[in-house]
């Protein structure tokens, strides 16, 4: 056989490479089922998954459609292992349903309580989904009655979710946002207990999935995050409310911005917002035994007064301070307690005196649970007040005066 | 295992063998006949009594005898008006020749005459004879003399020079060439009047006999490329050059490639840039096209006007042009890989959009965009053919409504639309028609990669493409200098077009040795 010339060669090479991969992946767009949310409750002792599926013919309409339909639906499916029950939903939905654009995934609090470890292996192993999808945990309610609430400033309530949790995050702080990867990594290290924001319907409940939600002025379900949920382990042991987890999201450095609510010297309130914190969690043992210290600085900027007070003078913005500096002092070491309360360390103290020493974290870990109770921990916080917004002496003083 | 397409290409060979008879090619060339009569007879039955053959006799008056003579030319080809103004005394009787001391030739005598005509060759062949009639040539028998005067009295009327239709510049000389060689040539030599410009002529085409020019500048381009041009052009066998592109085909490198190795242009100021690189310029007479050799694909995305404009935006618009090459080509296969394969790679939203387009329509995507493409491709063919005066609406009514109403009638999905429209937009920014139109056909196969296997096929098409690239030669230059290999010097007018100050050296592989433009640089900023 001769020699082929350069272009068979060519050819041969091309055919070669084509003959690696396949169709097997092709997926026309009008036989996909886009998953936005995936909700997971305990029914006996199997899984019932529900699915919000997107209504794409109602989604892309650009002139609101009216609502005949929908913008989602939801199916549901039980089984004995999550993988299994996705598959089953296949007998009752017209498409297979493609998961990488999941946004939320649900847990119910029964569920959750009974241990949420297991069903995260199928989710990580997927090939189709992603890490970047928000976690949270249905409070005294069933993942499939949040995931069934339409909303009426977004077209898909997931949106909603996925916003309002970013959001709150960052300029309220009682919230966390936990993606996949986050979780899996707090679950495995036994130096911090996971934390998960709870998301409960405020209203009506039985009028969410209806037209009427997205009709009314006022609509009469909403979905609302509410608390952050405390795990021992991979088990929902309690909840925090909003203060406490503020308190959460000062030690842990997360909260970029907040308002303080603190009282005037004579009596009304003054509400500060906070732009700026810094964290640092420094574990040491003294004396054999483990300490924390926590340390905050915050920067923060008079947002409202309600009160009578004089800013000029030199002493007032210094006493703010320290007042501020008290109050959250004070939520962060409640949080703490709460915590302790649980004996969940969610805080990762473990972590830090891990990082400090790890031969005395190696004899402790095994019995943190009951060390953390135990564990003193020293807060600091240095609050500074940076600017008084756009005016300087509040004008109620004067309105009283005249 | 490939043995069977051999046949076939002994096929494609078979055309080659056989050498068609030329008019008189192999024998010796047969001569003049002294008796005049007989001359004009072997004349006038060669040519088959065509009626614009133009035969007048006369006698002229030569050392007070009076000899037999006539001229031969072809009427439209030739304007013997100064000749016979020469030949006629102002009073239409013959004039008289000087006579002469010595016994010198009534030929030469006639020769040494007709003063006003530049050109005077001496014909002693039939062959040199029909063809001088053929060029546009007076000839001059005399009776009893077996050589006859060719005198260059060619002025066929042609086409003035105006701006070339397909390359047309903001900034620039609108000049670009007309069909006469003669007239090309004088326009190449107005930009450049160096002694070194030298010209070769050679006819090409067994029974057309067209005339073909080398024009390049001693000194600045390769010996090696000027030989070989030559050798490449003398080797041709073939009955007829109409235009340069029979040339460009049967002279190239490759014969297998969709793109293009040979440059072709109307306007002298590129051809004359070409030249002061080092390359070489091949003019066909009867075309305005001209081939510059050897040619890469750089140039294929280069126009004259980068150098006529700020250095700024001619390199900036040089980008756009090289990302709308991958637009152009790459357009329609990505969005179908995409859309089919990847959807995970699509942000949320805009997948929603997608979908819903989609909804209700029957056809995959990949035959969504067949279809798409195969329409512009039919518009497009379309709107150059048709007359003026319908051509525009057409054309754009046409694209807008087909488009529009196929989106409605549900054959088609608006993004589909977008994503054709974009690509076949992008495939005009291309400078050069033929780069473009290599870049559509190769569009297809991407399509179908992209259809059958997703981003994995368009990426296995293109490194198949980039290595026929890369083995691309033209004129024994590697087609993708100076990208591969890399010249760092060269770079300075690849995608950039670097300032003037910065353009000192002559690209490397064109110019052996003489490599410096000029010995002092220009200026950087203005003498103070």
């Amino acid at each position: 056989m001769k020699t082929p010339k350069k272009g068979m060669k060519l050819l041969l090479l091309a055919a070669a490479l084509l003959a690696l991969p396949g169709c097997w992946n092709r997926k026309e767009l009008n036989e996909l089922s886009i998953a936005t949310a995936f909700g997971f409750d305990a029914r006996e002792d199997r899984y019932l998954v529900s699915v919000q599926l997107v209504n794409a013919s109602e989604i892309a309409d650009k002139q609101g459609g009216g609502g005949r339909v929908p913008v989602v639906t939801v199916q549901q499916s039980i089984g004995n292992t999550i993988f299994e029950s996705i598959r089953g939903l296949t007998t009752t939905t017209p498409r297979k349903i493609y998961s990488s654009h999941l946004r939320i995934v649900v847990i119910g609090e029964d569920l959750a309580r009974q241990g949420i470890a297991k069903l995260l292996d199928g989710l990580s192993r997927d090939h189709e989904l992603r890490t970047d999808f928000y976690i949270i945990v249905a409070r005294d309610r069933k993942a499939s009655d949040i995931l069934q609430v339409l909303t009426p400033l977004e077209k898909l309530p997931t949106d909603k979710m996925f916003s309002s949790l970013q959001a709150s995050q960052r300029n309220w702080g009682i919230t966390a946002r936990v993606d996949l990867h986050e979780l899996i990594y707090d679950l495995v290290d036994k130096g911090k207990d996971p934390v998960l924001a709870g998301i409960v319907i405020q209203g009506n409940e039985n009028l969410g999935g209806t037209d009427a939600n997205r009709h009314a002025v006022r609509p009469p379900a909403t979905l609302k995050y509410q608390g952050l949920a405390v795990f021992r382990k991979d088990k929902l042991v309690g909840w925090l409310d909003d203060e406490q987890s503020k308190g959460y999201n000062y030690i842990r450095g997360s909260l970029k911005s907040t308002i303080v609510r603190l009282p005037c010297p004579k009596g009304g309130e003054l509400a500060i917002e906070l732009i700026h914190t810094s964290h640092r969690i420094k574990g040491n043992i003294r004396d054999g035994k483990p300490v924390i210290d926590v340390r905050l600085s915050v920067e923060g900027n008079i947002g409202e007064m309600e009160c009578k007070m004089d800013l000029n003078t030199p002493r007032s913005i210094p006493r703010l301070e320290k007042e501020l500096s008290d109050a959250i002092e004070e939520t962060m070491e409640a949080t703490i307690a709460q915590a302790k309360d649980y004996k969940a360390d969610i805080f990762g103290f473990g972590s830090a005196i891990h990082r400090a020493d790890f031969r005395a974290w190696n004899r402790l870990k095994d019995r943190w649970d009951d060390e953390f109770v135990h564990l003193p921990v020293h807060v600091t916080v240095n609050a500074k007040i940076r600017r008084t917004g756009s005016v300087v002496e509040s004008f109620l003083e004067r309105m009283e005066d005249s | 295992m490939v043995s069977f397409l051999y046949p076939i290409k002994k096929l494609l060979k078979k055309g080659r063998g056989s050498r068609g008879s030329e008019g008189g090619g192999g024998k010796p060339p047969a001569p003049l006949s002294r008796s005049l009569d007989d001359a004009l007879r072997t004349v006038k039955d060669a040519l088959g009594g065509s009626a614009d053959l133009v035969i007048r006799r006369f006698a002229i008056m030569i050392n007070r005898r009076p000899h037999q003579a006539a001229i031969v030319y072809m009427d439209g080809l030739a304007d013997p008006r100064e000749l016979l103004k020469s030949l006629l005394a102002d009073s239409g009787d013959m004039q008289e020749i000087l006579r002469s001391a010595e016994d010198v030739e009534p030929l030469q005598l006639i020769r040494q005459h007709l003063l006003k005509i530049g050109q005077i060759n001496g014909v002693s062949d039939l062959d040199t004879l029909y063809h001088a009639i053929l060029s546009g040539d007076t000839c001059i028998l005399l009776n009893g003399v077996s050589e006859a005067i060719a005198a260059g009295t060619g002025s066929a009327k042609e086409r003035n020079i105006s701006e070339p239709a397909s390359q047309a510049v903001l900034r620039g000389p609108r000049e670009g060439f007309a069909e006469t060689l003669r007239t090309n040539t004088a326009l190449v030599r107005r930009k450049i009047k160096n002694p070194n410009l030298w010209m070769e002529t050679r006819q090409i085409g067994e029974v057309t006999k067209t005339d073909v020019a080398i024009m390049y500048i001693k000194g600045i381009a390769g010996d090696k490329t000027v030989n070989e041009v030559r050798r490449r052009l003398d080797r041709i066998r073939i009955d007829s050059i109409l235009e340069s592109g029979y040339i460009e085909e049967l002279i190239q490198d490759d014969t297998y490639t969709p793109f293009p190795t040979i440059f072709n242009t109307e306007r002298p100021d590129a051809v004359a840039g070409g030249l002061l690189e080092g390359r070489i310029a091949i003019l066909v007479d009867g075309t305005p096209f001209v081939l510059v050799v050897p040619a890469l694909f750089t140039h294929f995305l280069q126009t004259p006007e980068d150098y006529y404009q700020r250095a700024d935006i001619s390199s900036l618009l040089r980008m756009l042009r090289y990302v709308c090459l991958f637009i152009a080509l790459l357009g329609p296969a990505a969005y179908i890989a995409v859309t089919t394969f990847h959807q995970e790679m699509i942000p949320t939203p805009l997948l929603l959009s997608f979908i819903a387009a989609r909804e209700g329509i029957p056809f995959p995507a990949f035959v969504e965009a067949f279809l798409m493409e195969i329409t512009f491709e039919i518009l497009r063919e379309a709107g150059v053919r048709m007359p003026r005066t319908v051509g525009q609406a057409v054309s754009i009514v046409g694209a807008l409504v087909i488009g529009q109403s196929a989106v409605e009638a549900g054959l088609v999905g608006p993004a589909m639309v977008i994503v054709v429209s974009i690509t076949a937009i992008s495939n005009f920014v291309i400078p050069m028609y033929n780069m473009g139109i290599s870049i559509r056909m190769i569009r297809f196969p991407f399509m179908i990669l992209a259809a059958s296997f997703g981003l994995y096929g368009i990426l296995v098409g293109v490194i198949v493409m980039v290595l026929h690239l890369c083995s691309l030669r033209s004129f024994g230059v590697p087609y993708m200098a100076p990208f591969a290999p890399f010249i760092v010097e060269d770079q300075k007018d690849n995608i950039f077009r670097f300032p003037r100050w910065a353009m000192l050296t002559r690209p490397r592989y064109f110019s052996e040795g003489n490599l410096v433009r000029e010995k002092d640089r220009p200026q950087r900023k203005p003498a103070r």
